[in-house]
């Protein structure tokens, strides 16, 4: 399991004897058989080959025979050609547990530094310790005792308000101590170490590999403040169910890795599947490595782990927006009004703590709640320090004397979990009618979550689609037309509160059709902002208007652009769990040239649950461009994987 | 000789830049977590949305404000309830004025505090407020002093 140091009088000697002759910077004649004996007898029963040898070396087959280990930092071998030689990495492994240690005792023996690979070989062969010097780990084994891992668990953090793209979520394992609060545990990571901007630029480079990625241990409670109180993620947590022994196999190959730097790909090579590696480390049967798919998403392992029935317990951890909601909720208006007051400095919280008329219970989660809004605003630099720090500690100290809650802990309602939600690709054959035409239509994309479509496990109102397409088939003149495609179709529909006010807005960016009268090709270049406010009357409904603004840009106009400003305004009502019915009308202005004319669109659409990849739609588009009216009506089958 | 003055100068300048930033007292107290970024804007959530999104945030290049502390691995159980508070004061105060909370049960995991005597501590915690946390700007060592002396004193 750990290292400990030898006990006793006669393995002392032992070692000590061993110590002097490797001082002597000279291995004995029979350290150096058994070097041998041990290199030949891994070589003969092809250990180099063994599934979990691979494994900890990441390697991966080559399509023409062969491997190479995903892993590029080269200290991570101890061959030269070790990254594309799994025989050679052995040989070179075992013979450098034979070295001495090293006269700085800031240098770690390779015993330290590859624990996983040495408890394995370990297991695999003989290893007599009397011809092995091994060294006292003393690094490993304080920090193994000090966060004396237990188990295992698997963090998601969902979505955050008024970011669509924060719903690909991200992932990290948590080593959790025995007996400890989850808050005192380690998280480990995979990111890559950006150097550069956020310009897209940063998107090529992600994609091509040009940032290194390295695995990053942090104490979980600077990631809990990280995800729930400054992002304002709920965060979700999936306990696996590995023993002790698994457990301290992975933890293993985590400090192996510690460090070393790998060149991180985007897509399959990014923090999610980069934690399938560390998992099957632990657990070598789930294979969670062996996933083919061209691009990994983390809700994918969540949904996969929570497929294979190896969570023994789930937490779910609201943010403290979340927390905030609920707690606005309960408290009436001329109450909440105070409590945010309160928070923003400009009552004094003793008023509320000092008032008689209002019922104890609800003068301590006013000021909860002042509490919460105070370091809300102050994370969104909207409270200087000096005033946070002064409210905080005021509004504090007015609490603490109207004693603990007496009734349970406010429990927060849980949400969808995360892994019931759809899948991210779409694929949706349907029928349609266009202005009278019968067409067989054809849409899809390849993600992720859009207004219509169910929203167990993501966020209502979020929408963030990449390559939604549509595209038409009339058997009348056989001809096929692409209707749409958004490279990139976001929008993030966020309704205003007490608490919060977000803008809500939208982005796209595609090729669509502006249906003329006449004849000519009337697909266009189209890039769409635009930036307004949305409101929740009640549960169900949100209501939002945008002002906004268009370009087009095709060969059919004369200066080769057109666009204007608009605007819209929308209401997506979620009748049930599986029913949901959107609408919108939007209307824009649009300069072309010394022409100009006027676009109206309205648009009603109905999406129908069946199951958790499955849904029924239907919806009815009317768009009049200039002084050309397009019905469309259309049905399809959605296919979701 | 020239050689040798330049090394030494160096050296003696670095040395004196590096223990300037790393303080021993490290006196950092509330408010030293992270601060969030602006609201994502439409050009940066469509910009780099995909591939930012696609893996968090991982470069915001949060300062916790608690790495200029002195970074050593607390070994010493007192030690490491220092180093807790430190990187959760907020949160703790929050808790402690409260009389309940998770980062307040963390504290008592590493006060090793049995289960049956956590009910009275906190509320002897509460009660102590304000002789715990005694002005708004004192340091996370301060606090972790005053709670000993509320606790054991």
């Amino acid at each position: 399991m750990g290292y400990r140091p030898l006990r006793g009088p006669v393995s002392f000697f032992i070692s000590l004897a061993v110590f002097c002759s490797v001082e002597a910077a000279e291995l004995s004649e029979a350290s150096i058989a058994h070097r041998d004996a041990l290199i030949a007898e891994a070589v003969e029963r092809r250990l180099h080959e063994d599934p979990y040898w691979l494994l900890l070396g990441h390697y991966q087959t080559r399509s023409f025979g062969g491997y190479k280990s995903m892993i590029d930092d080269p200290s991570f071998f101890n061959a030269p050609n070790g990254k594309i030689d799994p025989k050679a990495e052995l040989i070179a492994t075992l013979s450098s547990f034979f070295e001495p240690a090293a006269e700085d005792p800031d240098v770690r023996h390779p015993v330290c530094r590859f624990p996983a690979r040495h408890a394995w070989l370990q297991e695999q062969l003989t290893f007599q310790p009397a011809l092995i010097p091994v060294p006292e780990c003393e690094v490993f084994q304080r920090v193994y005792e000090h966060l004396n891992p237990s188990s295992v668990t698997l963090v998601f953090p969902a979505a955050y308000m008024n970011s669509p793209a924060s719903m690909f979520g991200h992932t990290l394992l948590v080593f959790d101590s025995k007996d400890k609060n989850r808050l005192l545990a380690k998280g480990v990571g995979y990111a890559a170490t950006v150097t550069t901007g956020f310009g897209p630029l940063f998107a090529l480079q992600g994609i091509l590999g040009v940032y290194p990625g390295r695995y990053n241990v942090e104490d979980y409670f600077d990631k809990v403040e990280q995800y729930n109180d400054i992002h304002r993620r709920d965060i979700w947590e999936y306990e696996l169910d590995f023993s002790q022994a698994e457990v301290d196999r992975m933890f293993r190959h985590t400090w192996e890795l510690q460090g070393i730097w790998s060149w991180y790909y985007f897509f399959d090579e990014n923090c999610a599947y980069k934690l399938y590696q560390l998992i099957d480390a632990g657990r070598p049967e789930l294979k969670l490595s062996d996933d083919p798919s061209f691009i990994i998403i983390p809700i994918d392992t969540v949904k996969r782990i929570a497929g294979r029935n190896i969570v023994r317990d789930i937490v779910f951890r609201p943010s403290k927006a979340t927390r905030m909601k609920q707690m606005a909720a309960q408290l009436p208006p001329g109450t909440l009004k105070r409590s945010l007051a309160t928070g923003k400095g400009r009552a004094s919280p003793g008023t509320i703590a000092t008032d008689a008329s209002l019922p104890i219970a609800e003068r301590r989660l006013a000021l909860d709640l002042s509490a919460d809004y105070a370091q809300y605003l102050f994370t969104e630099s909207k409270l200087s320090h000096d005033a946070y720090t002064r409210h905080f500690l005021e509004i504090l100290r007015e609490r603490s004397k109207l004693g603990p809650r007496e009734e349970a802990e406010f429990d927060v309602a849980w949400p969808s979990r995360p892994e019931e939600g759809h899948a991210a690709s779409l694929l949706a054959p349907g029928v349609s009618l266009e202005n009278g035409a019968v067409a067989l239509s054809l849409s899809g994309r390849v993600a992720y979550h859009g207004l219509l479509d169910n929203d167990a496990g993501f966020t209502r109102g979020a929408q963030i689609l990449f390559m939604n397409t549509e595209a038409r088939w009339k058997p009348h003149d056989d001809h096929v037309e692409l209707r749409f495609m958004d490279v990139v179709h976001v929008e993030s529909i966020s309704p205003r509160d007490d608490l919060f006010a977000p803008a809500s807005w939208r982005a796209r960016i595609g090729f669509t059709q502006m249906d003329r009268r006449d004849d000519q090709d009337s697909l266009v270049f189209n890039v769409q902002t635009g930036s307004g406010a949305a409101w929740e009357p009640t549960v169900k409904h949100l209501v939002f208007t945008m002002i906004e603004a268009e370009v087009h840009a095709a060969d059919r106009y004369r200066s080769f652009a057109a666009g204007g400003p608009g605007a819209s305004i929308g209401w997506l009502y979620t009748a049930t769990s599986n029913v949901k019915w959107s609408n919108r009308i939007r209307s824009a202005w649009i300069y072309e040239g010394r022409d100009d004319w006027w676009r109206a669109e309205g648009q009603t659409g109905l999406d129908v649950r069946l199951s958790q990849e499955r849904s029924v739609r239907i919806y009815y588009h009317y768009t009049r461009n200039d002084d050309y009216s397009i019905h469309e009506a259309n049905a399809s089958w959605n296919f979701y994987f | 000789m020239k050689k040798f003055v330049i090394m030494m100068t160096t050296a003696m300048i670095a040395s004196a830049g590096y223990s300037a930033t790393i303080r021993d007292n490290c006196g950092c107290g509330l408010g030293t977590m992270a601060l969030g970024k602006n609201e994502p804007t439409v050009v940066s959530q469509t910009a780099a949305t995909f591939l930012n999104g696609l893996c968090g945030n991982q470069t915001f290049g949060i300062s916790s404000g608690t790495l200029d502390c002195n970074p050593a691995p607390a070994i010493a159980a007192n030690e490491r309830v220092k180093e807790f508070i430190r990187g959760n004061m907020d949160q703790l105060a929050m808790d402690i004025a409260i009389g309940q909370g998770e980062s307040l049960n963390s504290l008592a995991d590493l006060m090793e505090v049995s289960a049956k005597d956590r009910p009275v501590l906190y509320t002897k915690l509460q009660k102590n407020f304000d002789a715990i946390f005694t002005a708004h700007d004192l340091s996370s060592d301060d606090v972790a002093s005053n709670l000993d002396k509320v606790v054991n004193g």
